[in-house]
């Protein structure tokens, strides 16, 4: 017993974070939320050689645990979610969106039908979606959640859970197409870029569910750092980062988030996401 | 010409009623199976179940150490607090403090102290550490109160209340106080575990991303962790070890520990109702749409989930009890039943939520059947074991018999009281399962919080307090009218 | 021996080796035959051992399946049933197991007939559906009575059945219990008792079976020496 007990003060001594100066940052990946450390490390790594200074990842598992571990200072730089990275600048005076991928510059969601329910891609939402049962990803995601109840809105003028018999949040995009493929749900709302992952992974058969919408497009993920950066880190320092971040060009590096790259952006890009939120009544 | 159909025995008037009651929730709430294919994801559940996996070393390493030093401060400092309020029990306000700290769920607890701390070891030991202070001091004081009863010692009339406490009281009461502090450092490592749910990284952390991405191997594996820690405690958990247990804990979570006292002045502001902060706002306006949206259908599918599942908890513990009683079967059929009833019970219901929620699709369903299989197989397990006490005649019948004319009518008593007691528990796991998607009121509490908005959180909140200790006094009202003794949680 | 005279047919032979417990002796080897018919009463002190020796009669009877009624000194009786169900427990074999749980929540007509007229000769007619934990400690002892006579068994054996009944209803119980059943081995604490409705009485003086004899050859200082022993120590 007492060499178990060794062995676990060994490892607790072993474990324990060594106290530095470091730059922490988190990110949720649109999809595959497992490993997270072990891939993103690569990230840190990266920039930790670019910066100069110490770069840690920290896993995070919801959209709000992110915005709040942000706004504690706990995380100084985030990947972010379009809603999300509002939230969190609300909340963080300061802070500041500088890049998003390349992709986020027009991204849009689909929406998925069950084959049962005969419908067929179309110009606009159909009427026949009228009581059916609908589920989305997240609660604060913006391609699986804010934007699609947004159109829905705009069509239909009416709020989803009176214009579906029964509304599921599913938690994340790839769950979101298995409960419309296995006929849980009949429709779903999903993020484009994932449904394209999983179809080129074979993990989806159109015979049984397919898109059968589009969204317009809009603006989604994005890099967002604290405000006090550079009083921190030196003058210049936040464009030194959001330099670092566009020079990106390691295909391993984009494959984790999935981005081809990035490129610049700032919080006015962001408007048109926080006004879907006051419509939507996500924000006050 | 009613009044017949009114039983005339107390018992059988409340039971009745109860079943009743539950049989008519079911057919006027939401419960189906909404999914219309279950059987293939249920074929990759049992694939995973057959396949363990595990992650690698160093991140199951920290979830496993982070679990546990979560356990161990947030019991350590429980019990501190607990003994304290315990010696001021006889106070209405303290008692009244502890029913409300203990009637909010530790995840809620958790959810609220991550906006106060961030996702830091103090709000994982918090969370666990603020509801146990009030279950402990409540706990303590009844042990204390109890031995008093049993022994009264002669001791001179001049000597400090320290010597008295330390030559009359500790003796008599420390081995309940010390076996009652264990038993709930195990259920720390339940709160554990469930709190890496929202966010913390335990070993829930790993167990909620596996069952989200349908890795069911990975999810198996991390279970029988689970397991083998909560099945080896009485062996790595002793008292002796904690003082060494307790500075490596605070060795290892101290540098993530941060504090600033501008974070309390924003989450006061922020859970301020928003008319008080805004000058140009109707109360009104703001009010009624969460009590009606949010509040009333929270509270609503609360209860019937609640009610539903304290029946079917029931009806289950009496099926399952013969599992483990020495008065049926033998010694192989009892390992076996031991085997799946410690399983059924320590699956926190969260976990056995989630996958029936995935198998089945969102009605109030997964979260009953849940509920209903981790209690009925807790009060199952009390029932079993309080049923070898009773000693039978040299002739008593066999089988079904036995069961149904000697020893179910023996322990019935007993039972029901397990069931009261577990009332309230499965009330406030009903409201926490809304987390999971099902419209109880962790539904719209988790909302809420995702939405940032704290003052409506915080009145969901505490409406479920409000249910949980509602429920608690009505088990004791119905306690009374029964006739039934006081449980005592100490076996 | 004048107990042979008239029968042969044993119901029981039995050499004992003797029992202890925790190292004590509970009781001294013996050997002992019970006949058919007889009414044999146990007597001694408290302590003497009369427990464990109808504990042994008992499980050597019981292995030779023999139909048994009990009677334990601590009556055995299920406190959350009513006296009905308790006393019905006594035929639980005879009828099938869903019979029996159909019979736990609709009382089945011909057992309820026969279940009240038993307990109406035990004047406890008003007690059919009373819960038995609210008896008083006679009416439960008088239950346990009424449960093994519909048990309908040729043997019982009962372990002082009637010590907490007035003389009156003593008499009533035991002669209830003599005429239905053509066995009886009876504990009992009142020699009088054990002289007018047995006949043959078996002393037992601190474990040790210290008189056998027919009542008829029985005087009362063999009584008294049974009990006197135990008094002096």
């Amino acid at each position: 017993m007492y060499k178990i007990i060794f062995i676990f003060i060994v490892a607790v001594l072993a474990a324990a974070p060594v106290q530095a100066q470091s730059l922490v940052f988190t990110a949720i990946p649109d999809n595959d939320e497992t490993r997270l450390i072990q891939r993103f490390s690569k990230v840190a790594d990266y920039l930790s050689s670019k910066l100069g200074i110490t770069v840690k990842y920290i896993p995070v598992k919801s959209y709000p645990a992110a915005v709040t571990a942000f706004r504690h200072n706990q995380v100084q730089l985030a990947w972010f979610g379009g809603l999300t990275g509002v939230q969190a600048r609300r909340l963080t005076p300061g802070a500041i969106a500088i890049a998003q991928g390349y992709e986020d510059t027009k991204f849009k969601s689909y929406f998925i039908a069950h084959s049962s329910t005969n419908l067929t891609q179309s110009e606009h939402l159909s009427s026949k979606l009228s009581g059916k049962t609908i589920i989305f990803g997240s609660k604060s995601s913006t391609s699986g959640r804010l934007m699609p109840e947004f159109y829905i809105r705009e069509q239909f003028k009416i709020a989803p859970d009176q214009f579906f018999s029964r509304i599921g949040f599913s938690g994340n995009h790839s769950r979101t197409i298995a409960l419309v493929q296995s006929g849980a749900y009949q429709v779903g709302a999903v993020n484009y870029q994932v449904w394209e992952q999983e179809l080129a992974n074979g993990k989806i058969d159109r015979s049984k569910v397919d898109i059968i919408w589009a969204t317009p497009e809009y603006p989604d993920y994005h890099w967002t750092v604290r405000g006090d950066l550079d009083a921190q880190w030196g003058e210049g320092f936040t464009s030194r980062l959001r330099q670092t971040i566009l020079d990106i060009n390691d295909a391993e590096i984009l494959a984790t988030f999935p981005r081809s790259s990035f490129v610049p952006a700032n919080n006015e890009d962001y408007h048109m996401i926080e006004t879907s939120a006051r419509i939507i009544g996500t924000l006050d | 010409m009613f009044n017949k159909l009114i039983p005339q025995n107390k018992t059988t008037r409340v039971i009745s009623g109860f079943g009743l009651l539950a049989f008519l929730l079911w057919i006027i709430s939401d419960i189906t199976i909404t999914t219309a294919t279950p059987g293939a994801e249920f074929k990759l559940m049992l694939a995973g179940l057959l396949h363990p996996q595990w992650p690698p070393l160093t991140e199951l390493a920290h979830a496993i150490l982070q679990t546990i030093s979560y356990a161990l401060l947030g019991v350590t400092l429980a019990a501190t607090g607990g003994f304290l309020l315990s010696l001021i029990f006889h106070l209405k306000i303290v008692r009244v403090a502890c029913a409300s700290l203990r009637a909010v769920h530790e995840l809620f607890w958790g959810l609220l102290l991550i906006q106060l701390f961030g996702l830091q070891p103090l709000t994982g030991l918090l969370a666990i550490a603020i509801p146990y202070t009030g279950i402990l001091a409540k706990i303590y004081a009844e042990i204390r109160q109890e031995a008093h009863h049993r022994h009264k010692p002669h001791l001179p009339h001049n000597c400090s209340v320290f010597s008295r406490f330390l030559y009359a009281d500790w003796p008599l009461i420390k081995t309940d106080f010390t076996n009652y502090t264990l038993y709930r450092f195990e259920c720390g490592l339940r709160s554990g575990t469930i709190l890496g749910f929202i966010g913390l990284p335990t070993l829930g952390f790993q167990l909620e991303s596996a069952f989200m991405q349908g890795h069911y191997a990975d999810v198996t594996g991390l279970l029988f962790i689970f397991y083998g820690l909560i099945a080896t405690i009485h062996w790595w958990g002793q008292f002796k070890f904690w003082p060494i247990y307790l500075s490596a804990a605070v060795y290892y979570l101290w540098p993530d520990i941060s504090f600033s006292s501008s974070d309390l002045n924003w989450l006061l502001e922020q859970i301020t109702p928003t008319p008080w902060r805004e000058i140009n706002n109707n109360f009104g306006n703001w009010f009624y749409p969460i009590i009606s949206e949010q509040l009333l259908p929270g509270l609503w599918n609360t209860l019937v989930t609640g009610q539903i599942a304290l029946v079917l908890s029931a009806g289950l513990a009496l099926i399952l009890y013969p599992l483990l009683s020495n008065h049926f079967g033998n010694s192989t059929t009892r390992l076996m039943g031991n085997l799946s009833l410690v399983i059924m019970r320590s699956t926190p219901e969260l976990i056995l939520g989630f996958a029936l929620l995935i198998l089945w699709g969102p009605s109030l369903l997964p979260a009953i059947i849940a509920l209903a299989i981790h209690n009925g197989a807790i009060i199952g397990h009390l029932t079993g074991h309080h049923s070898n006490n009773i000693p039978l005649r040299p002739d008593a019948p066999k089988g079904i018999n036995r069961y149904s004319y000697e020893i179910t009518p023996r322990v019935f008593n007993q039972f029901l009281i397990f069931t009261f007691y577990r009332w309230e528990v499965i009330m406030r796991e009903s409201a926490l399962l809304g987390i999971l998607g099902l419209h109880t009121l962790g539904f719209f509490i988790d909302s809420a919080f995702e939405s940032f908005r704290l003052d409506v959180a915080l009145i969901l909140i505490i409406a479920s307090a409000a249910l949980n200790i509602g429920v608690d006094s009505a088990g004791r009202v119905l306690r009374q009218y029964l006739h039934l003794p006081k449980y005592r949680v100490i076996g | 021996m004048a107990l042979e005279k008239e029968q042969n047919n044993f119901l029981l032979d039995l050499d004992c080796k003797g029992i202890k417990y925790d190292g004590k002796t509970v009781l001294s080897p013996f050997h002992l035959k019970l006949f058919e018919g007889q009414h044999v009463a146990i007597l001694g002190a408290s302590g003497a051992g009369k427990t464990t020796l109808l504990k042994v009669i008992f499980d050597h009877l019981n292995n030779t399946s023999r139909d048994i009624a009990l009677i334990p000194q601590e009556l055995g009786l299920v406190e959350n049933l009513s006296v009905y169900h308790n006393v019905y427990i006594g035929q639980l074999d005879q009828f099938s197991t869903v019979s029996n749980l159909i019979n736990l929540i609709i009382p089945r007509p011909n057992a309820r007939k026969t279940i009240a007229s038993i307990l109406d000769t035990l004047s406890l007619s008003n007690k059919l559906f009373a819960s038995c934990g609210e008896l008083s400690g006679g009416q439960q002892q008088r239950v346990a009575i009424a449960r093994a006579i519909y048990r309908q068994a040729t043997t019982l054996i009962a372990d002082e059945p009637v010590a907490s009944l007035d003389q009156n209803q003593a008499e009533i119980a035991l002669n209830k219990m003599i005429n239905n059943h053509t066995n009886c081995i009876l504990a009992l604490h009142n020699t009088q008792q054990a002289l007018s409705y047995c006949d043959r009485i078996i002393g037992i003086t601190n474990g040790e079976i210290t008189l056998d004899a027919a009542t008829s050859q029985i005087s009362p200082k063999d009584l008294e020496d049974v009990y006197m022993t135990l008094n002096v120590q």
